[in-house]
């Protein structure tokens, strides 16, 4: 009878102690799930801060490229200089942001930086050759600042359809 | 340590086997490659072209197309061609030769002429 009840005790630890390994490794399955979920859902949200943060670089960016072509327009070639040193600036924000997202953008952004410079160097020579100050191939040079422009808009609307796709 | 001259060596050695992404820029005298985080800008001034000297110049741009390095070539080309050896071009002249080939696809346009006129499409 006591051997019985003794017996009847052991299995009932061992299936407790059964469940309880069970609850444990389900728990432990449970928890490391939400901590993935947790982490996915703190590097989703430190991304789309990275995005909001590099689109707004890239809308001003864009600005820039409109007045510099506005200040070209108008002839003002002392504050164009100044100008292209502040796009050349935040492009290469734009491009160390982008890096790993928009690798054709990086490529494109670093090409468009050396452009820049030349347009600088040239604006600074027609300045001591000429009275105006103008550089006589103004047209080649709107065109290639229109190309940077236009890849920075690109990339500003994958930046948006991917805010709006939840970062994919 | 790394100094222009090893730049302009090894740019010569890459562009003779067409490795350089030369790219022309809006000044028809300046061409531009990114290689990483880093830039090189090669130009000839026409501002300095008295006679028939052109002055070559060469510029390491950082990531914000600062120039961090540069390197100038002033070459006068001999007035009388057959004087062979004399006056030579320096390597930034003949750097400027391979980047405007490779950015203006000089060597493709040559092949497309050629292969036109294989075809007689020149009546």
């Amino acid at each position: 009878m006591m051997n019985d009840w003794i017996a009847c005790l052991g299995v009932g630890i061992g299936t407790s102690g059964l469940i309880a390994s069970i609850l444990g490794v389900i728990f432990a399955i449970l928890a490391r799930r939400a901590a993935k979920l947790a982490e996915q859902a703190a590097t989703e949200a430190r991304m789309a801060l990275v995005r909001s943060i590099s689109s707004i670089d890239v809308s001003r960016a864009i600005n820039l490229v409109t007045r510099i072509k506005e200040v070209h327009y108008r002839g003002n070639w002392d504050y164009a200089l100044g100008l292209y040193q502040e796009l050349r600036q935040t492009l290469s924000e734009i491009r160390a942001s982008v890096a790993n997202e928009w690798p054709e953008s990086h490529k494109e952004i670093g090409e468009s930086v050396p452009q820049i410079t030349a347009i600088e160097n040239m604006v600074v020579r027609s300045r001591y050759e000429n009275e105006s100050g103008a550089p006589e191939n103004i047209h080649e040079i709107d065109e290639v600042l229109s190309r940077i422009q236009q890849g920075l808009e690109i990339l500003l609307g994958s930046m948006m359809y991917s805010d709006e796709s939840g970062g994919n | 340590m790394a100094n222009m001259e090893n730049v302009v060596a090894k740019l010569s050695q890459l562009s003779e086997k067409g490795q350089v992404p030369w790219k022309s820029t809006s000044d028809k005298s300046a061409f531009a490659a990114t290689f990483g985080n880093m830039s090189v800008l090669l130009s000839s001034n026409e501002h300095f072209r008295l006679n028939s000297r052109t002055l070559y110049k060469l510029a390491v741009l950082d990531n914000k197309g600062d120039e961090i390095d540069s390197t100038t070539d002033d070459y006068e080309k001999p007035l009388i061609a057959p004087l062979i050896g004399v006056n030579d071009p320096p390597p930034l002249a003949r750097l400027y030769t391979l980047a405007k080939r490779t950015a203006l696809g000089v060597d493709d346009r040559l092949e497309e002429l050629i292969r036109a006129m294989d075809a007689g499409s020149g009546d």
